[in-house]
């Protein structure tokens, strides 16, 4: 079964793609801490429309770029929507225990369009960079290779376990579980989960076996050296100048 | 080059998996192993470089008996490839997955690299470097499987179900792959129920029953022998199953029959 690539776009060619990932990396967190420190609403704006523009240069789909950062929604959503009916301030509305204030409304703003830049930035570095270049690049930013090796094994390995859910959705179906009562497909539900994490145990036993077939001995082995141009080191000073330039003028 | 001396193998639940084998497999040889489902295969095969230990009796490779010391060396001389794909290529990108065995030799990144370039070339996997592990063909998967293998230039190739899963043309594909590498000198044994393929491919077979070694002779043998392959379940191959019972030297592989058919055909 076919399946989207969590690093869709990553192995397009751009400015953007090419620099290398630790600056990129490096950039993203310093952006991300900067973007979640601004209390004025221009200066996030302004912030926003930096990334926009570092997404037209590296031909990323914007609309594709805003509907996957939307997942944020449901979560900073929530949070947004209760500090605004409950930030005391000159009300705009009320009812019963819940007050509208402009206070109220201007905290949520800010707090949903932080959480949803730092994720508008995280897509940007996902869509940007392949997911394994990444991760080498983690392991050169000294992140242990245990945590590396895990996110790695993930990335793997989603997609296979996400294969066998589905067949045995399928078999479920093919057997007419829609017909049944909903205690019956209540249980075979619950069999499902548990039959794909003895399945995921199993074939941890069995990578691992093909790990030592090839001689691992717990050690994990990073792969080569990545080297870092003068060219990257140029465009992540600028970005970085350029979002701080911005965060203070507006302050 | 592989020798097993009376090898018992328990599983943890107390399940007798191998009972009493005695096998060996010299230096360039080409080995199936066939048997039904359970007969204890790919158990054996497990054996073969030290993944699994026998309960008692000896596994030897290269003349050295297989213990906690020697495994590394062990492990680069026995080269073995699993059935599903999926769990022997675990690195999200190919060349990763590749560069795990030499890297695991403690090799230097330029032996690495060029290992790994060599060992794609050699299965036909040349620019497949920077390919996905999860989006890539089966029979692709199984090649990278094998030159994950190849880097790390064993003497022994053993390989579970090599063909199982596989469309015809990867199959063979596959099949082709192991000759080239006989060819080179590499000892290649296979676990396998494609009689077919074992009548074409091995020059010798042994046969795995309730985990001792029924027997162990040349494919012809073994296949002309119905009462062994009723009590094996198992099924002789077609040239066999077409030929029986018309002419006594049953030919052994599709080449010969079609010969055999021309001289006995009148023109």
């Amino acid at each position: 079964m076919r399946h989207d690539f969590i690093d869709k776009y990553s192995d397009r060619n751009s400015t953007v793609h090419r620099i290398d990932a630790r600056v990129k990396i490096i950039c993203v967190l310093i952006f991300i801490t900067l973007a979640t420190s601004i209390m004025n609403i221009y200066a996030l704006i302004a912030s926003f429309s930096v990334l926009t523009g570092v997404f037209v240069v590296s031909r990323v789909p914007l609309k594709w770029a805003f509907l996957k950062a939307s997942i944020v929604i449901p979560f900073a959503g929530s949070f947004a929507l209760i500090k605004a009916l409950t930030i005391a301030g000159s009300p705009i509305f009320s009812w019963w225990v819940l007050n509208l204030t402009s206070e109220g409304v201007t905290t949520a703003a800010l707090l949903f369009f932080r959480a949803y830049i730092s994720v508008y930035t995280v897509v940007l570095l996902t869509s940007t960079t392949r997911f394994p270049t990444l991760l080498a690049a983690l392991e050169k930013l000294k992140v242990p290779p245990l945590i590396t090796s895990m996110v790695s094994f993930t990335y793997r390995y989603i997609f296979v376990f996400t294969d066998e859910a589905e067949r045995l959705e399928r078999a479920k179906a093919a057997k007419c579980i829609e017909g049944a009562q909903y205690r019956l497909r209540l249980s075979a539900s619950a069999k499902t989960i548990g039959l794909v994490f003895i399945r995921a145990y199993e074939r941890g036993e069995r990578i691992y076996r093909s790990m030592l077939a090839r001689g691992f001995d717990g050690t994990i082995n990073t792969s080569d050296a990545i080297e870092i141009t003068r060219h990257d080191i140029f465009a992540g000073v600028t970005f970085i100048a350029f979002t701080a330039l911005l965060t203070i003028v507006l302050r | 080059m592989i020798e097993f001396e009376s090898v018992f193998y328990n599983y943890p639940d107390g399940t007798a998996a191998l009972k009493g084998i005695d096998f060996r497999v010299e230096k360039g040889e080409k080995v199936a192993l066939v048997g039904p489902n359970g007969s204890g295969k790919s158990t054996l095969l497990l054996h073969t470089n030290g993944i699994l230990l026998p309960t008692s009796g000896a596994v030897k490779v290269n003349g050295q008996l297989i213990t906690q010391k020697n495994l590394k060396e062990v492990r680069r001389a026995v080269g073995l490839i699993f059935q599903d794909c999926d769990d022997q290529i675990f690195s999200p990108m190919v060349c990763d997955d590749v560069a795990f065995g030499p890297m695991n030799l403690g090799l230097n990144r330029e032996e690495v690299a060029r290992r790994v370039k060599d060992a794609l070339e050699l299965v036909g996997l040349t620019g497949y470097e920077q390919r996905s592990s999860h989006h890539i063909s089966g029979g692709e998967k199984k090649k990278v499987a094998l030159a994950g293998i190849l880097a790390m230039d064993p003497d022994v190739i053993v390989l579970d179900e090599p063909t199982a899963n596989l469309d015809p043309e990867s199959a063979d594909s596959l099949v082709n792959l192991l000759n080239d590498l006989h060819n080179l000198g590499k000892t290649v044994l296979i676990a396998t129920h494609e009689v077919d393929l074992v009548c074409e491919w091995a020059e010798r077979v042994c046969v795995l029953h309730g985990g001792t070694i029924v027997k162990d002779c040349t494919p012809a043998e073994a296949f002309s022998d119905p009462d062994l392959m009723h009590s094996t379940k198992l099924r002789p191959p077609v040239v066999y199953r077409i030929f029986e019972g018309i002419i006594n030297q049953i030919p052994t592989t599709i080449a010969n029959a079609r010969e055999k058919l021309r001289m006995l055909t009148p023109k």
